[in-house]
């Protein structure tokens, strides 16, 4: 599999930069000067063909306060790279352990930034993904969100993060990449038209499909979605209203649920994987107990929002163990 | 492909500050730029600030296209041009302003700022005064802090911040700015061709004379040139400063023939030299004024037929030069008769009255001595007048003035005396210059304004060589002992802009122009010549282009090293807090009196402990105390911090 967010280089320069950070690190990252990288910007650019331009014509107008205020602002320029590198030199940065997230919605990771005895003006985070986050860093630490889209599941490395800053002048750009080690837990994407869980109890989740059995107390009707067994569905009600509905079975207290790979045989596995989690969620949903079988892991039927992240990521990391 | 600059709106106290910035760069082109082009600035940013605050809707494209071409075509109308310094200067006055107009971008602003830093150097073309370089540096200071609110995209963050980090940044430039000012080698330009209004608008004393032409430059109180004299300054009735020579006379104007472009005669100079340096203000000639009698001319100078000194480039921007002057001479004491002719010609048929009585003269003093002795006493005693403004004169201005008016200026009287010399068969010659000067005592150096241009007389006796006459003296011989202010009435210097009635205004006056050398005088006399010489006393050899910007990047990198060092020397910032510095103080008073805190002891729990040991403590300690707390974890100004800095006495 690869990455959820692919850390696309932007430049020879920042190419370069990056093989050196490749490293995944922990906790609290403090960027020193081997790791904070400075070039001109585009501006800073101009702003050179702009200082030689008056210089041209501080030289063919022999013009002595031309030439004063041409090396006053180069100057000013050069020492902007110092001022610029400052800015950014010594920062701290800590990566919070982002929450786990299901595919196709949005990951957040919380990143703290300590000033570290400097106050820093507009330091930017970035990666390619999210849009740019700037802050100024005070005192106090100061805590800025990016959010990625989580595509796929699985677990998966945080992409690269750029911080870097333009401050005072904006004719530098001051960077540092940061790898953090925390991962990303991104569970399958619950599936939306799944068929409801109809089989409960341990004798019948064996036999996929199986049947209103007596047992069961009539719980409720629903509206059909695509997918419910024919044998769930109201048919009179549908002969006197002409709506389609299901009727929906509540399991005993205290009987526990299991939720069976082999129940959604026959599909695409990441198919099954979704309608498991779906499952999955209407289950704690419901507050049943329930548990999961899957093939080589079994998770013992039981309640709770730990027991269901338990589920969720077996489910995440089936088949999918990340590399090492 | 162009990466599309990010959208901005601008918060109105960055706007402000962006606007001020625009126009304190703009604001001294007013003086020289057509009215129309001031007002449509200021009517801009009049427009982009109700743009901004009343909502109102930008101007469209087309609208902006209309402004653009309008302001052509009025640009065109002004100057016959659109090239060349005024018209160009104009033209970016009219786009920064219409920039203020679409600042929809980052891109937009940073082009408008950079526009106003260019606007900077453009000012200096027209002056490069002390006044005008302290404004420009108020204007960096503008621009550099709108530029940090620029990068900066929180609002919350006051101006304050940005002038004051801007101002921080100049100051630390200035070390950097003043080692590349002086290191950095100078090219002599220009590189190429400047246009031809480059220079306008500076003016001296021309190649001619009509009557005028003097009195209308006296009125101006600006510098011609300064003069340091090495020893005592000579006494002020000797003090003639040499410019063009005239020697054609069409019966009013007298200008200078093609002798002047000849070369020296022969001279033998009676007395010890007069050395002196002389910084001369541009004035578009090539004239440098030089004392009775220049003697050798130093480099980049010449002597003509005429003994006037002659720069071999125009003077286009403020020279030194180092001068020796010859108080008593004798200059070509043989002439040949063809030349002796030549100083003779006069038009005929103009001022018949004067040639009458000229004749007359002759014929009563056969002497030339007493000629002209006799010539002098006629002015002295014939009720003539020294005036400012003797009003015009017509065709044969000579008799006029002599017979009729008797009213004039010192060009008035030259003109008659040299026409009435070469009347009576003494050869004779206009001299133009500056006579006498101000002594500046505070910074020991003297100051020839245009106000003390002068127009004296040559005339040529045999054994003797070319002789000054000034008949001027013998009408206001103050004019010549203590200047124009003591020859005229106070009636007519009120228009000029006087030099101040009062002492200490006065005195207030000579200090500013005493300042004011200085500036000229280090840095914007500064070229490579300066350069040359500076740098051999370093012990650093100029000619050699590499060492000097060996030099120049050691000088500048060990600079930087210094400010990277200082920039990144760790400050330790705890105790910044200044509750917690006072509550820290207050601990180690307690301790000082025996009662240290405990590793653990908050300060509640620390005020309990000491009311138990030490009750005479507890009342002032628990305010204090409760201070704190309040500061730390609740809210308080700085009331609250002067009553923790009395409690804390108390203690």
């Amino acid at each position: 599999m690869t990455e959820v967010i692919p850390g696309k280089p932007r430049s020879l320069f920042e190419r370069l930069s990056q093989r050196r950070h490749q490293l995944p690190e922990q906790g609290e990252i403090t960027l020193h000067r081997r790791r904070v990288y400075i070039l001109p910007t585009r501006y800073g650019l101009t702003f050179s063909l702009l200082l030689l331009l008056m210089l041209v014509g501080s030289i063919n107008y022999n013009n002595n306060l031309g030439y004063a205020f041409t090396f006053l602002f180069g100057s000013i320029t050069t020492l902007s790279m110092l001022f610029t590198h400052r800015n950014i030199h010594g920062l701290g940065l800590r990566v919070a352990q982002p929450e786990p997230v299901f595919a196709t919605s949005r990951a957040y990771i919380d990143i703290h930034l300590r000033g570290n005895g400097r106050y820093r003006f507009a330091i930017q985070l970035q990666t390619d993904e999210s849009g740019h986050h700037e802050t100024d860093v005070g005192k106090d630490t100061r805590k800025i969100r990016l959010d990625l889209p989580a595509t796929t599941r699985g677990l998966h490395r945080l992409p690269r993060i750029k911080c870097f800053t333009e401050y005072p002048y904006g004719l530098f750009h001051a960077w540092s990449w940061i790898t953090p080690a925390e991962r990303l837990l991104v569970y399958p994407a619950p599936e939306l038209t799944a068929p409801p869980l109809v089989s409960r109890g341990e004798g019948e989740s064996r036999s996929s499909g199986g049947h209103p059995g007596g047992r069961d107390d009539f719980h409720g009707l629903r509206d059909y979605r695509h997918g419910d067994p024919r044998s769930h569905i109201a048919w009179k009600r549908e002969a006197r209203h002409g709506d389609l509905v299901v009727k929906l079975f509540a399991g005993q207290i205290g009987q526990s649920l299991i939720i069976d790979w082999s129940m959604t045989e026959g599909l695409p596995t990441e198919t099954r994987l979704s309608r498991l989690a779906r499952w999955i969620l209407d289950a704690a949903n419901e507050g049943l107990a329930y548990g999961l079988v899957m093939p080589g892991k079994t998770i013992d039927p039981a309640t709770g929002e730990a027991h269901m992240h338990a589920c969720l990521k077996a489910l995440a990391l089936f088949d999918n163990e990340d590399r090492p | 492909m162009k990466r599309k600059s990010p959208a901005i709106d601008l918060p109105p106290g960055k706007l402000l500050l962006l606007l001020a910035a625009i126009l304190a760069v703009t604001l001294p082109h007013a003086a020289h730029i057509p009215v129309w082009v001031t007002l449509l600035l200021i009517s801009i940013s009049a427009w982009k600030l109700l743009i901004s605050f009343a909502r109102l809707r930008a101007p469209g494209r087309l609208l902006r296209m209309l402004i653009v071409a309008c302001s052509l075509v009025g640009v065109f109308l002004a100057y016959r041009t659109l090239l060349g310094r005024d018209a160009g200067v104009a033209l970016l006055v009219i786009m920064t302003g219409l920039k203020l107009l679409e600042l929809d971008t980052r891109r937009d602003v940073v082009v408008l700022i950079y526009l106003g830093i260019f606007l900077i150097i453009t000012n200096f073309l027209y002056s490069q005064s002390i006044l005008m370089a302290a404004w420009m540096l108020v204007s960096v200071w503008l621009l550099m802090a709108s530029m940090i609110a620029l990068n900066h995209a929180r609002k919350a963050v006051t101006l304050r911040a940005y002038a004051r980090q801007s101002l921080g940044h100049m100051l630390l430039a200035l070390p950097f700015t003043l080692v590349l000012f002086v290191l950095f080698p100078r090219i002599e330009g220009p590189l190429w061709n400047l246009p031809r209004d480059a220079h306008g608008g500076i003016s001296g004393l021309g190649d001619s004379m009509a009557p005028g032409n003097i009195s209308r430059l006296a009125r101006s109180d600006r510098v011609a040139f300064r003069v340091t004299f090495d020893g005592p300054p000579p006494p002020g009735r000797l003090l003639y400063w040499r410019g063009p020579v005239l020697d054609r006379f069409d019966g009013s104007r007298w200008s200078q023939s093609y002798l002047a472009r000849t070369g020296k005669q022969q001279s033998d100079y009676l007395s010890r030299e007069v050395r002196y340096s002389m910084i001369l203000e541009p004035h578009n000639r090539n004239w440098v004024f030089a004392l009775d009698m220049p003697g050798p001319a130093p480099a980049g100078t010449r002597i003509n037929f005429h003994h006037q000194l002659l720069a071999i480039r125009t003077i286009r921007k403020r020279q030194r030069y180092h001068l020796r002057s010859w108080l008593r001479y004798r200059i070509d004491p043989d002439m040949h008769d063809q030349l002796r002719h030549y100083f003779l010609r006069v038009p005929a048929y103009r001022n018949p009255r004067s040639v009458a009585l000229a004749l007359d003269m002759r014929r009563r003093h056969a002497d030339d001595s007493a000629l002209i002795r006799a010539w002098l006493d006629f002015f002295r005693n014939r009720n003539f007048h020294y005036t400012l403004s003797p009003g015009r004169y017509g065709y044969d201005a000579i008799d006029e003035f002599l017979f009729e008016r008797r009213r004039g200026f010192c060009e008035h009287y030259a003109s008659a005396f040299a026409f009435v010399m070469r009347v009576s068969g003494i050869p004779s010659r206009i001299v133009t210059g500056y006579q006498g000067g101000e002594m500046n005592r505070i910074g020991n150096y003297m100051i020839v304004r245009q106000s003390d241009a002068h127009a004296w007389v040559e005339v040529w006796l045999q054994g003797r060589g070319w002789v000054r006459v000034d008949p001027t003296s013998a009408v206001a011989p103050q004019r010549i002992e203590s200047g124009l202010e003591a020859a005229l009435p106070a009636r007519e210097l009120a228009g000029r802009p006087a030099r101040s009635r009062s002492h200490w205004l006065r005195n207030l006056g000579l200090l500013w122009d005493s300042i004011n050398n200085g500036w000229n005088e280090w840095v914007l006399a500064f070229n490579s010549q300066t350069q040359e010489d500076l740098l051999a006393r370093l012990g650093i050899d100029p000619m050699r282009d590499a060492e000097l910007l060996l030099w120049l990047t050691a000088i500048v990198l060990s600079l930087l090293g210094v400010i990277f060092v200082i920039l990144h020397w760790p400050r330790h910032r705890q105790g910044c807090d200044p509750a917690k510095k006072l509550y820290l103080a207050c601990c180690r008073k307690l301790a000082r009196k025996g009662i240290e805190r405990r590793p653990a002891e908050g300060p509640l729990a620390l005020c309990e402990r000491v009311c138990h040991l030490r009750p005479e403590l507890g009342p002032s300690l628990c305010a204090f105390i409760n201070h704190y707390v309040r500061l730390r974890y609740g809210k308080g100004g700085q009331d609250e911090i002067r009553k923790m800095k009395r409690l804390l006495q108390q203690l």
